[in-house]
């Protein structure tokens, strides 16, 4: 079986400008997110907070519970995040007192609202605005270093341009990430983060997998104009990229068909992760490299 | 080179067969014979799956400085006292520092000749005259400061471990963090976390003092406090109705005996059928304690815990024996709680709580299936997947893969390295799936590519893994690069999603490089087939 046909010869980088102006439209558009939707919404890893994972053990809806829990705390939220079961997410500034004595609390307004028994409090994330800061910071950091170790490493084993054409790609990838969860409304913490740094480390798999074919065809054909080169391992590589992508896209599906709240959230940054950064190893790495290649040429051999 | 064959599967069997002795455990049961060879085996499952408490404190260490520099100022007074030196109020001025104020310079003077060199952890800042008199100035100095602060964060761990070790968790983690920071985590915790939480908290510093007979108690409460005294409170509630009564009291600040020289603290019922909390001291305390009541006969002596007044028993006669009790209204929980903490010994400061993260059983549960599955379908989508678009060669991908699988479950319960699996981790699993896979989708895409160029079976196969091993080498590689800054400033749980990430890679260029080039040259060199199904 073969999806792509051998020989394939698409003129990937004739096509670059359409891809200049659709990679603009898209950077563009997940950095209006900022003026039309402001920042992220950071989950209480990052900015502090208490959240109180809730389960009823019959129907009630949001509007009760918030109301029941007025005097508790004046920004409290509610979020219903199963599909199935009767879980919810309750959301507020982290306690002056103790988190535990709160959620006690919590449970005793809702006990007299509700019914004896009718709640059970399955989980509790408390983060004091200290540890809300430094978590910022370690994540900062984390994505920084992630960076410069494979900007160090593919120039080493790669060319300068490359290893800026693939980093400037993956922060292209981010940005678009980014702007996906701002757009959607979706929260962004630690474990969104852990998916950011796999699509990182995902998309320069990608990066690598060309890189390597022009770097073999740099050897092989060395009369050959750059473009042609690029174009040529592009299409070479072209059917492993959309095997490899869609199957590590199968695997993210099924984690966001059984995967709980945290779980569905991080299978979605990396579907946008893994779409884009096919897409940006194509259209996005490919054609900076010619165009650091006017700059840095590209040795060849 | 068929006996290099023989060689390889022969690597690949006998890892084959580690891989399920170390798994196995952790899926079914294992005859007795089995499991002797294992350390506590099932794979240790991190809090978000297991489910169980995660804390994070900080050490207010500048509070053990505190109450240093208070100790100090008692100390000063009464050795002034000693040396009749004449002075008008000593106070702590800062966190670190005190200020005396003499009548006058001589008596500063005499100060500096008599006591100062007494006091090695300060040193005299300033001598000048003042409001209140001639002031001197001494602060701790910052050496003094930095191993209080150390040996505070050091002891409260201590504390804490003895204190978690009384839940009965499998694997209690009390572990120090940055300076100040302690992480404690109780995974599979089956008590009542907010007792836990209570517990591990609970400063239960224990003093002996005096109550201030000759000071007046009313003017304190209006705000006329004597020098050396403190008004505090003895809080009562009333088990039946859970009404709250609060009786002052005049305290000397000085402290006779702390909770220090306890060896042990348990629950009795007393007669009447209340809880009381019986003590014995050591040695040195019980001499102390004999000489404290022998000395202050008619007075009241308060047992203070945590700055609240438990009790202020009138001092009949000198007690020997070394032994005391903490009377109050304890429910039995509040008893035993009380008992066991003052058994684990007092935190050197008070601790806040700055991280909490609980995890109750049912959530891990439902976290554990929900990832499993996942495993199980992206695993079942793959398998069918490649064996459709790749036939047999396909398959031989499927047999690495599923021995991939196992590995990393493998080295993860491995003995020397006992990584947690946590819910990340099992995305980080699936993912590895996907990512694995990678590698032998790359092979063979070169194999066609060589074949196509008219290649035989096994040139096309020596090309296809040689061209691409060193691109499946840099892609692992990076990720594992990516990844590290995860396993540095993670988390636990992300800190096991990135674990979890990098043992499979490092097993998927096993199991997809010299699994499948074993299959294959047996395939060709002794099935001798002459195409490959590819």
């Amino acid at each position: 079986m073969q999806l792509i046909p051998p020989n394939t010869k698409i003129d990937f980088m004739g096509k670059r400008r359409y891809a200049y102006i659709f990679t603009t439209l898209m950077i563009l558009l997940s950095l209006l997110s900022y003026p039309v939707k402001g920042l992220v919404m950071l989950g209480i890893d990052f900015t502090g907070g208490l959240m109180v994972q809730v389960q009823f053990n019959k129907p009630v809806d949001t509007e009760h519970i918030r109301s029941a829990l007025e005097s508790v705390s004046p920004n409290l939220t509610v979020q219903k995040f199963s599909l199935a079961g009767e879980d919810y997410v309750l959301r507020m500034e982290a306690p002056e007192e103790g988190a535990e004595v709160f959620a006690k609390r919590i449970v005793e307004l809702l006990d007299s609202k509700f019914g004896k028994g009718s709640v059970e409090v399955r989980g509790l994330e408390m983060v004091g605005p200290k540890v809300g800061k430094d978590l910022q910071e370690s994540a900062i950091w984390a994505t920084i270093i992630a960076l410069g170790m494979l900007l160090v490493y593919m120039s080493f084993r790669f060319t300068l341009s490359m290893g800026l054409g693939a980093i400037f790609c993956l922060i292209h990838d981010l940005i678009i990430i980014y702007g996906f969860f701002v757009w959607t409304g979706k929260e962004f913490n630690l474990t969104i983060l852990a998916a950011m740094l796999t699509v990182i480390g995902y998309d320069i798999n990608d990066t690598i997998v060309v890189c390597d074919r022009i770097r073999e065809n740099l050897k092989l054909m060395r009369k050959r104009p750059l473009i042609e080169i690029l174009n040529d391992s592009i299409n070479q590589t072209l059917s492993r990229t959309v095997l490899t992508s869609g199957f590590t896209l199968l695997v993210v599906i099924a984690l966001l068909v059984f995967g709980t709240n945290v779980l569905r959230d991080f299978a979605w940054a990396l579907t946008v992760g893994i779409l884009f950064g096919t897409y940006s190893t194509i259209f996005v790495a490919s054609p900076l490299i010619l165009f650091i290649d006017k700059y840095i040429p590209v040795k060849k051999g | 080179m068929i006996q290099n064959l023989q060689l390889r599967f022969a690597i690949i069997i006998a890892v084959l067969l580690v891989g399920l002795f170390l798994v196995w455990p952790s899926i079914g049961p294992v005859p007795a014979f089995w499991s002797k060879y294992l350390p506590d085996s099932p794979i240790r499952l991190g809090l978000d799956l297991k489910g169980g408490l995660y804390l994070v404190l900080e050490v207010q260490a500048d509070k053990a400085v505190e109450a240093v520099v208070d100790q100090t100022v008692l100390e000063v007074s009464s050795l002034m006292k000693d040396e009749r030196i004449r002075y008008n109020d000593v106070t702590r001025t800062g966190d670190t520092s005190l200020s005396i104020y003499f009548k006058d310079a001589e008596q500063a003077a005499m100060f500096d000749q008599k006591i100062l060199e007494k006091l090695g952890n300060f040193k005299k800042v300033s001598g000048e005259p003042a409001e209140k008199g001639f002031e001197v100035k001494l602060s701790m100095d910052p050496k003094t400061v930095e191993s209080i602060n150390q040996k505070a964060v050091r002891q409260s761990v201590d504390t804490i471990r003895n204190r978690v070790d009384a839940f009965g968790v499998a694997e209690p983690d009390v572990v120090i963090q940055g300076t100040d920071r302690i992480v404690v985590q109780l995974p599979g915790l089956k008590e009542d976390v907010n007792r836990a939480i209570d517990i591990i908290k609970r400063t239960a510093r224990l003093e002996f003092k005096l109550v201030d007979e000759k000071g007046d108690l009313e003017a304190a409460l209006k705000g006329d406090v004597p020098q050396g005294s403190e008004v505090l409170y003895k809080v009562d509630r009333n088990p039946n109705t859970g009404a709250v009564t609060r009786t002052p009291y005049l305290i000397k600040k000085q402290i006779l005996l702390t909770g220090d020289v306890l060896t042990d603290a348990r629950v009795i019922p007393d007669k009447t059928g209340r809880m009381i909390i019986g003590m014995d001291f050591n040695r040195a305390g019980s001499t102390q304690f004999e000489r404290i009541t022998g000395e202050h006969i008619r007075e009241r002596l308060a047992i203070v815990l945590d700055n609240r007044v438990y009790s202020a028993p009138v001092i009949k006669d000198r007690i020997s024996g070394g032994s005391a009790v903490i009377e109050g209204l304890f429910s039995p929980e509040e008893a035993h709680d009380l008992a066991l903490v003052l058994r684990a010994g007092s935190l050197p400061a008070p601790v806040k709580i700055l991280e909490n993260r609980t995890v109750g059983p049912s959530l891990g549960e439902d976290s554990i299936r929900s990832g499993r599955n996942a495993i199980i379908l992206g695993m079942i989508l793959i398998v069918i997947g490649m064996a459709i678009y790749y036939k047999w060669s396909g398959l031989v991908a499927d047999i690495a893969l599923t021995m991939n699988l196992l590995l990393i479950f493998a080295v993860m319960v491995s003995p020397g390295l006992r990584a947690t699996l946590t819910l990340p981790g099992l995305a980080g699993v699936a993912l590895t799936i996907g990512m694995a896979i990678d590698a032998n989708i790359l092979i063979f895409e070169r194999i066609r590519e060589e074949l196509r160029m008219g290649k035989s079976a096994r040139a096309a196969l020596e090309n296809g893994y040689a061209k691409a091993f060193s691109t499946i080498f840099d892609s692992n590689l990076t990720t594992i690069l990516s990844a590290l800054p995860l396993i540095q400033f993670g988390t636990g749980p992300i800190k096991g999603f990135a674990v979890t990430l990098c043992i499979g890679l490092i097993v998927s260029m096993f199991t997809a490089l010299f699994v499948t080039r074993a299959i294959f040259d047996y395939l060709l060199l002794v099935k001798r087939i002459k195409t490959l199904s590819v």
